[in-house]
């Protein structure tokens, strides 16, 4: 006779986490949306080496295209879509506490991205970008970038009734991020400064700045990310919707 | 490796012990109170229907006992735990088949239930087990031949017959079903049944809500029936029906002269057409009266057509409940 024990936390969102990365495999608009889609739009942005073509304007536009499609619109899109079949209801009538619930539905979308990110700066640099001087605010912004996306898609499922609704639920912080990031690049008034500062881009933006040798204080848009993961994330939960209705 | 089959490890919870009490349950959405202060005392291995309308309350029941949601007030004890606040430590111990919950479409019936067994307690569950769990579970509600397809492509009875795995595969000491048969056909129903009653059999407590009075009457040891948030009528089946009384029925030709059954001591009222006279009595002794009519029918050579005496049926007690002519003192207890 088996001992009977109860899965641990980490099993259980390896699990989930599973079930999930095998769906996104399966279903061919998903894995268009989440994969191919942003992979060869920051390949062609890359590849473009765009206006004001520092390398650190060139990886921290790359690195947005593919975190905001891949990550943000993902994780709204697949959250929204459990909800509305039931199955985070189903789920949540199990076990699993909720937290495991949750993060295990997210990791897969998010491993994925990193190892987009990987191959396609792999790619890029092989290809005659300068590497950065000082690599750690760049890996910095970008994880942050990608952990307050995650936090935000979360919460953006919670306003977003059904896949297609993503479509027009997600444009307000897609917009802000892809805006804020431009913002300092092209316009550097300092008058604004301290504004776009506040902003998930722009701080994106002066981290990946310092990896070439832009020396700021980073520590200020570090904490900056680090809020605009923290706070999405606290109010998602607290609102969280577990069924349709 | 003990190939764990589908009832041998369910252990038989102690007799007499309570599984579900509820003192003056009040459940609210927002400003609006969809259970108004109920009394439920359900005991370890009962089969308990509780039956009611739509929008009486009866699924906003099940999921606070369920710990989906808190109670707003009074007190709730779920095999000894706050279903809501120990979360973690009943819902091994329980299975849940919700009245609409999901699954994600693109996975298969197998690897549904394969994801279920590694997010559930159990020894059906154990690592070594779920393959032979799947394929006993798949078998007792004849999905096995549905084992590689995509959920998406079920039907509506296949669905819910999936859920009854999930529900079960835990091998709960009380199981929730929410409308487990509604929209199943008559076999899929008596498959459901099939399995339910051998759990309950090996000493799972039952608690269900369905809208076929037929299967209460036939499985629940007791029920309860709520309208609007309240409980009119409980208790066991016999109990119930025992408030209720019997009714006896026949149609007269309009010419015949009734004083003489009048004058019998039954409790009886007319109703008259241009054709015929409809005749009905209740009657808390449905022996007597009968052979009172029988006798005063004999006596003048009366016909007596389409004659027709029965016991209060549980459909006459429901039909009673939800037209608000029934109602107990868990009714006036509110405001």
């Amino acid at each position: 006779m088996s001992t009977i024990t109860a899965p641990s936390t980490s099993s259980r969102i390896l699990a989930i986490a599973e079930q999930e990365l095998r769906i996104i495999v399966r279903n061919k608009t998903v894995l268009a949306g989440a994969v191919i889609m942003p992979f060869l739009f920051a390949g062609f942005i890359a590849f473009m080496r765009p206006p004001g073509g520092a390398p650190a304007f060139t990886v921290g536009l790359t690195s947005i295209m593919v975190v905001l499609l891949a990550v943000y619109v993902t994780v709204t899109t697949t959250f929204a879509t459990r909800r509305q079949e039931l199955f985070l209801k189903r789920l949540r009538s199990g076990e699993t506490i909720d937290a495991a619930i949750l993060t295990g539905m997210a990791a897969p979308v998010v491993a994925i991205t990193l190892l987009q990110l990987v191959a396609l700066f792999a790619i890029v640099f092989a290809f005659g970008l300068p590497l950065p001087e000082n690599p750690w605010p760049v890996i910095a912004g970008i994880l942050l970038i990608v952990a307050s996306s995650t936090a935000v898609g979360i919460l953006t499922s919670v306003y977003t009734p059904s896949a297609s609704a993503a479509q027009f639920t997600t444009l307000p912080y897609f917009m802000l991020v892809l805006g804020t990031f431009m913002w300092p690049a092209l316009t550097p008034s300092e008058g604004l400064r301290r504004i776009e500062a506040l902003t998930p881009g722009g701080a994106l933006y002066h981290l990946c700045e310092a990896g070439w040798g832009g020396g700021l204080e980073l520590l200020p848009f570090i904490s900056l990310l680090g809020l605009w993961t923290y706070l999405p994330l606290h109010y998602a939960l607290k609102n969280f919707k577990w069924d349709k209705r | 490796m003990s190939t764990s089959t589908f009832l041998e490890d369910q252990q038989a919870a102690p007799p007499d012990t309570i599984a579900v009490q509820a003192t003056d349950l009040r459940c609210s959405y927002g400003s609006y109170e969809a259970v108004h202060g109920i009394d439920l005392s359900i005991r370890n291995g009962e089969f308990f229907a509780l039956l009611g309308t739509n929008g009486a309350g009866k699924t906003t029941t099940m999921e606070t006992l369920e710990g989906h949601r808190a109670a707003s007030s009074g007190a709730l004890s779920v095999l000894g735990s706050d279903p809501f606040r120990d979360k973690a430590v009943l819902r091994p111990r329980m299975g849940i088949m919700l009245q609409e919950a999901g699954f994600a479409d693109d996975l298969t019936v197998a690897e549904t239930i394969r994801l279920w067994l590694k997010l559930s307690t159990g020894a059906r569950a154990a690592k070594g087990n779920r393959t032979d769990t799947i394929r006993s579970s798949m078998d007792a509600l004849e999905l096995s031949d549905k084992a590689d397809t995509r959920v998406r492509q079920l039907s509506g009875g296949q669905r819910r017959r999936l859920d009854l795995v999930l529900a079960t595969v835990n091998e709960p000491e009380i199981l929730f079903l929410d409308e487990p048969t509604t929209g199943l056909d008559p076999e899929s129903r008596e498959r459901t049944w099939a399995v339910v009653r051998a759990m309950h059999d090996a000493g799972t407590t039952v608690v269900l809500t369905t809208h076929y009075l037929e299967e209460a009457e036939t499985l629940a040891d007791q029920i309860a029936i709520m309208h609007q948030g309240n409980i009119a009528v409980a208790g066991s089946l016999p109990e119930v029906l025992a408030a209720q009384p019997a009714s006896i029925r026949f149609v007269l030709d309009p010419n015949v002269q009734v004083e003489g059954l009048t004058a019998s001591g039954v409790n009886v009222s007319f109703t008259p057409t241009p054709t015929e006279t409809r005749a009905s009595i209740a009657t808390n002794n449905l022996q007597r009266d009968l052979a009172r009519v029988l006798d005063w029918a004999d006596s003048g050579s009366i016909r007596l057509e389409r004659l027709t005496a029965s016991e209060a049926s549980l459909a006459e007690v429901f039909r009673q409940v939800s037209t608000g002519t029934v109602f107990t003192a868990a009714h006036q207890k509110e405001n």
